[in-house]
């Protein structure tokens, strides 16, 4: 049945390819997101819960812009709509980034600082989930406000939000699928053209969905490893917290088809 | 005035925590009415009082872990002020035993340790370790070093929250309810720790209802009510011949 993937496509390559190149720009993009995500994540998500009110303000309009927005609306804003609002040279420069790197960047901020915002408002869980005793302790031990964060808090409370971690890894690759709206040649996108060059619409998605799964068993389980290897000894597994991600979840995976109707 | 009875020896007398008419309210509620309370150096002071009398807030006033609204506290000679610099310089020469142990689960018993004293007393990793083990076996428990909090009994746990706190060489130390939370077999480890301390000349603080361990160490019992000291005595006096009829009451509640 997926035969036709191994054919010879016009340009002398098979269809394959296209598929294995659209999967290197999903996970670059997934991965190279992921960590603009987590870094900021975890800075807004200290804002979060800081006494500083300027600080504490400036996360919390970070994470409500981020998270409220939806994501293809945020990939347009970036692509579209930035280069006009900035300084004609700027704006023109960023223009003439050449394809893919033109769509790629943009796309690459848009699902970090969109996954950063929801990362923020884990780490702020995880940081509020913590006894009071930890800080109190710390404090009492003479360790100021930084070394406090840095040594007792955010080393627990990053423990405890590794299974809901876990989503928000899934959720970025997912999201990646969105860039085809701004043009780049990613996974989904392949698929979308394998289909439309061959007729092969079942065979095209069919396999862009077995690597999708593919990919989310493999996020899943390496998260479920690092879970394991930074786990304290003698204490129980926080596991429960990951569930309360998959209402959200589900709602997010419904931009996507709309991304698609779009692109038509 | 009250405290000054059963005062200690005079080589003691130069005071270490000075108290004054602090104030400590939670909303509307005053937590802390007018305290006024000198401990003086080597001096061991047990707070006794029935629960919600302030007891517990006062002395989390005096290593500023609350704020407190109104008066003085002055440790060491530097006064509590919102100065974060005082605040954390007053922070590490004042050890607190909490109620709930509060040791990092995230660190070994030896790392819980030498945290302190490497990040806010600038010691080297093997210095923080030497005194970390020394202080671990005076708590006896240095053979349990490399375990986790989680791997240890409560009495083990709250031994260790000691030796944590010693680590940072404090001149006076707090404990709040340290036995609370214990079960009963494990409140005699912990006290006895508590008394060797005491021995070896340590200023300490204790909120307890151990009525053993304050006729044993404590010079001068402070009892509180509903955010007041109503009655300071020398334990023997204290615990035989209360002069309140709050105290009186309260005795009898809790001695059999």
């Amino acid at each position: 049945m997926f035969g036709v993937l191994f054919e010879q496509t016009a340009d002398g390559q098979r269809y394959i390819d296209w598929l294995l190149s659209g999967l290197g720009w999903t996970l670059a993009l997934a991965f190279f997101g992921w960590w603009i995500a987590f870094a900021v994540g975890v800075v807004v998500g200290i804002g979060r819960t800081v006494r500083n009110r300027f600080f504490a303000a400036l996360a919390r309009m970070y994470v409500e812009i981020f998270r409220n927005i939806p994501v293809l609306v945020q990939m347009f804003l970036w692509y579209f709509v930035l280069p006009e609002i900035l300084p004609d040279t700027l704006g023109n420069a960023i223009k003439q980034i050449p394809p893919p790197w033109g769509s790629f960047f943009p796309a690459l901020l848009c699902l970090g600082l969109y996954t950063a915002a929801r990362i923020a408002e884990q780490v702020r869980a995880g940081i509020e989930a913590l006894p009071k005793g930890q800080a109190e302790a710390a404090n009492a031990l003479g360790l100021g406000g930084y070394l406090t964060y840095r040594y007792i808090i955010i080393p627990q409370a990053l423990r405890l939000i590794v299974p809901s971690l876990t989503s928000e890894v899934m959720g970025i690759y997912k999201n990646t699928s969105v860039a085809l709206t701004i043009g780049l040649m990613e996974l989904t996108a392949q698929a979308r053209q394998i289909s439309e060059v061959t007729f092969q619409t079942f065979t095209a998605f069919g396999a862009a969905t077995l690597i999708y799964l593919a990919l989310a068993l493999i996020a899943y389980q390496s998260m479920m490893l690092i879970d394991k290897a930074v786990h304290i000894p003698g204490t129980a597994h926080a596991r429960d917290i990951a569930d309360q991600e998959l209402t959200a979840e589900v709602q997010q995976d419904g931009v996507v088809p709309d991304a698609m109707e779009v692109v038509k | 005035m009250l405290y000054e009875i059963g005062a200690p020896p005079a080589e003691r007398s130069s005071p270490i925590v000075v108290v004054e008419s602090l104030v400590k309210r939670f909303g509307s509620f005053a937590a802390l009415n007018d305290i006024n309370l000198t401990v003086a150096k080597g001096e061991k002071i047990v707070l006794c009082g029935p629960s919600g009398s302030g007891k517990s807030t006062l002395i989390r006033c005096i290593n500023h872990i609350e704020k407190h609204d109104g008066g003085r506290i002055v440790i060491d000679g530097i006064e509590l002020t919102d100065r974060m610099a005082d605040i954390n310089s007053v922070r590490c020469e004042v050890g607190m035993v909490f109620q709930s142990f509060n040791l990092f689960p995230h660190l070994s018993v030896v790392e819980n340790c030498m945290l302190a004293p490497m990040k806010v007393r600038g010691l080297s990793r093997p210095e923080a370790h030497d005194r970390a083990i020394g202080l671990l076996r005076k708590v006896r428990i240095h053979d349990q070093a490399n375990k986790y909090p989680a791997h240890l009994s409560g009495g083990q746990q709250q031994r260790v929250a000691i030796a944590r706190a010693l680590c940072m060489q404090p001149k006076i130390m707090l404990f709040d309810e340290p036995t609370s939370a214990l079960d009963p077999e494990m409140v005699k480890e912990v006290l006895e720790t508590m008394v060797e301390l005491a021995r070896e000349g340590m200023t300490m603080v204790c909120v307890t209802h151990e009525m053993g361990f304050a006729r044993e160490v404590a010079d001068r019992v402070v009892f509180m009510d509903r955010g007041s000291i109503v009655e300071e005595g020398d334990p023997d006096t204290f615990f035989s011949a209360p002069r309140t009829e709050r105290a009186k009451s309260f005795l009898s509640q809790i001695v059999h």
